[in-house]
């Protein structure tokens, strides 16, 4: 784990529940966090789209509720990525990634639009069947080795997860936002109001660049 | 390897069967067919004695089955 | 001979491939949403079979996971067909108007949520009592259940205060917090079942 991520500078203990930080986990962490406090601070923009075949174009707005549960929402989702980017166990990872796909789907649910909501339920279905992987994996963790704990399991004193468990903890993130899976998640995007639509982009990426940190190392 | 554990994979494997291909292919017929396996999977936790786990997967199923089944009216049919 | 565990898993993973070879095959929007509630049972087999104290840590937030993205599709499943507005068909079952059918299954259910207790027995208490409401049609007094919710929501965090600061008291905090819980989860979500088929006013 030191070779390939640097020492843990600091580890904040809620009982039994352990947080991390090393260099590569706080520049995740940090860059969340950063992204969040964008998603609180910024109104949203006004897609603007053109009539086909004219020079005519109109914007949408987006109203005051539409505006507070979206906003909710991505905020939500923010917190369970920084969550995620610094979780020192397996279980708790899995279990924030699954937060992230459902606050994903409420992220766009609240858009009026029909082609949006259909992209968005098509996301929830592969978010879904992308869970058994996911627990399934931190399940085969427990009964190989003994633990959950990613510091015990990078240190050498429990010995390492199998492939398999690797595998289908890989297979699970990439339902949840990665090629080829993406395909639902990107239809999502004709949502109108960034930055709460590219809340979705940022969390799937974050978590994909922890879970390959995971991986390698326990 | 006692005999709740063997019956239960039994039962999960034969009740996912059922449910994954339905004959006839109806909604309230696969919503039915689903608790199947959902017996199977109690009897394998019965077996490990993971008691709280029992009681909370026969709650939850029992919500996770109103709310399908509200769906299910609002959609009317078939 | 193969052990339990691998036994176990085996079949379990067996089950999942079974589950998304019929997922991938399927158009229907409704049908891929039975498909993924049981694409859940697999994945909980596979936590379960690990078998320790610890396989049911991880089991109950598995399927709170479960119901609240079941909750979460269910509704924009509805969203998007349009079918929100459609009023909840009265079932004209005579068993169900005249007889007591509905109190005993709504008795057994709040006993099974009340003995559960937490979270989740709040949710099968509040189960059972839209089944009663909805079978009946009675009307209930909204102020008064407001109130019983918001002092039980009181008393749930001051249990947790209990634990932190008073933590030789633990037993009757931990009675305290799963009483109150279950009784504000129970209201709050019998009201929410109680209001969805009425039109806002």
């Amino acid at each position: 784990m030191i070779e390939l991520e640097g020492a843990p500078l600091f580890t904040l203990e809620f009982g039994d529940i352990l947080v991390y930080f090393t260099p590569y986990t706080a520049s995740l962490f940090l860059l969340a966090l950063l992204f969040t406090a964008i998603v609180v601070l910024s109104r949203p923009e006004r897609q603007v789209e053109i009539l086909f075949g004219t020079d005519a174009c109109y914007a949408k707005d987006t109203s005051i509720e539409e505006l507070r549960f979206r906003r909710f929402m991505s905020i939500a989702c923010g917190l369970a990525t920084m969550g995620a980017m610094v979780s020192g166990d397996v279980f708790d990872y899995t279990l924030f990634t699954a937060l992230v796909g459902v606050t994903n789907v409420g992220i766009v649910a609240a858009v009026k639009s029909r082609h949006v909501q259909n992209a968005a339920f098509q996301y929830g279905i592969v978010a879904l069947a992308g869970t058994l992987p996911l627990f399934g994996g931190a399940a085969i963790v427990v009964a190989s080795t003994g633990t959950l704990s990613i510091l015990r399991l990078a240190g050498g004193t429990a010995p390492g997860a199998p492939l398999l468990a690797k595998a289908l903890l890989t297979l699970g993130v990439m339902g949840e936002g990665m090629a080829p899976f993406y395909a639902a998640k990107a239809e999502m995007f004709r949502a109108p109001g960034a930055p709460y639509v590219i809340m979705c982009s940022l969390s799937s990426l974050l978590i994909f660049l922890r879970v390959i940190e995971v991986v390698l190392v326990i | 390897m006692n005999a709740e554990f063997l019956l239960g994979l039994v039962i999960l494997t034969m009740g996912t069967i059922a449910a994954a291909y339905p004959r006839p292919k109806t909604y309230l017929n696969r919503l039915i067919n689903i608790e199947i396996p959902g017996w199977g999977l109690l009897l394998v936790m019965l077996s490990y004695n993971e008691a709280l786990a029992l009681l909370t997967f026969g709650g939850v199923t029992a919500l996770t089955t109103y709310i399908l089944v509200r769906v299910l009216e609002k959609r009317g049919g078939a | 001979m193969v052990s339990e565990y691998a036994l176990g898993l085996g079949i379990a993973l067996l089950c999942a491939v079974l589950v998304f070879a019929a997922l991938s095959r399927e158009w229907d929007d409704l049908h891929r949403l039975l498909l993924v509630d049981l694409v859940e049972i697999p994945s909980l087999a596979i936590v379960a079979l690990v078998g320790t104290d610890l396989a049911e840590a991880l089991i109950l937030p598995g399927l709170v996971v479960g119901i609240a993205e079941m909750l979460a599709l269910s509704q924009i499943y509805l969203l998007k067909e349009g079918l929100q507005e459609r009023p909840e068909g009265r079932l004209r079952i005579e068993v169900i108007e005249k007889a007591d059918a509905p109190v005993i299954l709504s008795l057994v259910l709040v006993c099974y949520g009340i003995v559960l207790s937490g979270f989740t027995g709040g949710g099968i208490a509040a189960l059972g009592m839209i089944f009663l409401f909805m079978a009946k049609g009675a009307r209930e007094p909204h102020e008064l259940l407001e109130t019983a919710a918001g002092i039980s929501w009181a008393v749930w965090i001051g249990a947790f205060f209990v634990f932190m600061f008073a933590p030789q008291y633990w037993l009757l905090a931990v009675l305290a917090a799963g009483f109150g819980i279950l009784i504000k989860v129970m209201v709050k979500l019998s009201l929410v079942g109680g209001m969805w088929g009425k039109p806002h006013d």
